[in-house]
């Protein structure tokens, strides 16, 4: 039962790794590219730190997976904000270049 | 397992392609993290942990950092104005003023890539006698990870010379004109994040130095990790060593000084350069791995040119 529940979490981790990374693939731009691979992604880390859960030896190592998953979200979160922050300042400049005075 | 394995060497050897033939340095410095990534993985894979945090922080991540740093510079001194440029670094030497061909590269890079699988075949048999020795050995070295007791046991020669290389190629990095210091813009989620992830990588920085007596971990890995630490506090303008004392000569220097005086005042205890006397030996190892925790994080953060203080 547990052993089943884990694969079925383990195989839509899958399923939403690999949305994510089709809409890397496929996205137009750059914005939309972050929001495909940080939900997904995020989602899909959290589906797999679940399966593994089920598996956890001790209360200790279960303790251990949700911290990873947490520090990977905080830092996923805030990657994909500077990319996307940059990625609007350098939109910003392309279209203030022509005058030469900001 | 096997069709993981070979999925995961497979993986690597596209990324080495990406890397190397990508449209941009950018690209192929990005593809370049992944790759060590994927590298790390297969060390794990191949049963060596110690090897695999040591790649995956020393080589993804402050290499890729660093290889990063200097795309962006490149960059900004291609594309960037003429005072921009006026003002970046000068190279020490005459620029070249035709490259060689490719071909010539590839072929000499392929050349050392057959005498290295020459060399790892003819190692191969010493391989399992050296495996066979340490264990053999390991009772008396009061170190109970094989990988620390070889680095700073039996062969604490080669990791005394390892640290010199180190401090010298810190002092050529020190001896270089220093990168143009572009003011880094104030950012209120970067400076929270990173408030929140110093910290716990400080803690991680010194549970792995601890932990490298007993299992994977050790200087540096460690060090590695508390210049990621550093650095992240730079970039995102947090008061963590804002004088930059880390980068100055005496603390790129400790290393190799608390090595040398350990390795030869206890090797005189102990009747051997470089020998512990028994009983010694941990707090001996820890003191020297401290020591070279914090030189090794000196010199990654002394490569990112932030010796000078601003």
């Amino acid at each position: 039962m547990l052993e089943a529940l884990s694969w079925l979490l383990l195989a839509l981790a899958a399923l939403f790794f690999s949305a994510g990374t089709l809409g890397l693939l496929r996205l137009p731009d750059t914005l939309s590219r972050i929001h495909a691979l940080t939900k997904a992604d995020n989602l899909g880390l959290g589906l797999a730190a679940l399966a593994l859960l089920l598996h956890a030896e001790s209360w200790a190592a279960a303790a251990q997976i949700g911290l990873i998953w947490l520090l990977a979200l905080a830092a996923s979160a805030a990657s994909g904000y500077l990319i996307a922050r940059r990625c609007l300042l350098e939109a910003h400049q392309v279209n203030h270049k022509p005058g030469a005075a900001p | 397992m096997i069709a993981a394995d070979l999925l995961l060497a497979l993986a690597l050897l596209l990324l080495a392609a990406a890397a190397l033939l990508a449209r941009s340095v950018q690209i192929g410095s990005v593809l370049f993290i992944a790759f060590g990534l994927v590298l790390a993985l297969v060390w794990v894979r191949l049963g060596a942990p110690d090897v695999a945090l040591a790649e995956a922080a020393i080589g993804a991540g402050v290499a890729g950092a660093l290889l990063l740093l200097a795309a962006s510079e490149f960059e900004s001194r291609r594309s960037g104005s003429a005072s921009a440029r006026a003002a970046g670094p000068r190279l020490p030497w005459p620029r070249p003023q035709r490259s060689r061909p490719r071909w010539v590269l590839g072929a000499l890079a392929l050349a050392c890539a057959g005498l290295l699988l020459l060399a790892a075949q003819a190692i191969e048999p010493l391989a399992g006698a050296a495996t066979e020795a340490v264990a053999h050995a390991l009772p008396q070295a009061e170190i109970a990870h094989p990988v620390t007791a070889v680095l700073l046991s039996f062969r604490a020669y080669d990791t005394l010379l390892e640290i010199a290389v180190l401090l010298a190629a810190v002092v050529a990095v020190k001896a270089a004109p220093a990168p143009l210091q572009r003011p880094l813009p104030h950012d209120p989620v970067l400076a929270r994040v990173t408030a929140l992830t110093v910290p716990l990588a400080l803690l991680v920085a010194v549970y792995l130095l601890w932990a490298g007596s007993s299992r994977s971990g050790g200087a540096f890995q460690a060090g590695a990790v508390l210049a990621g630490a550093v650095l992240l506090a730079r970039f995102a303008s947090l008061p963590l060593d804002p004088q930059s004392h880390l980068t100055r000569p005496p603390l790129l220097a400790l290393g190799l000084a608390v090595f040398i005086l350990i390795g030869l005042g206890a090797g005189a205890l102990a009747g051997a350069a470089l020998g512990y006397p028994a009983g010694w030996v941990k707090p001996l190892v820890l003191a020297i791995e401290a020591a070279l925790m914090v030189s090794i994080a000196a010199t990654l953060v002394a490569l990112f040119g932030g010796g000078k203080a601003a």
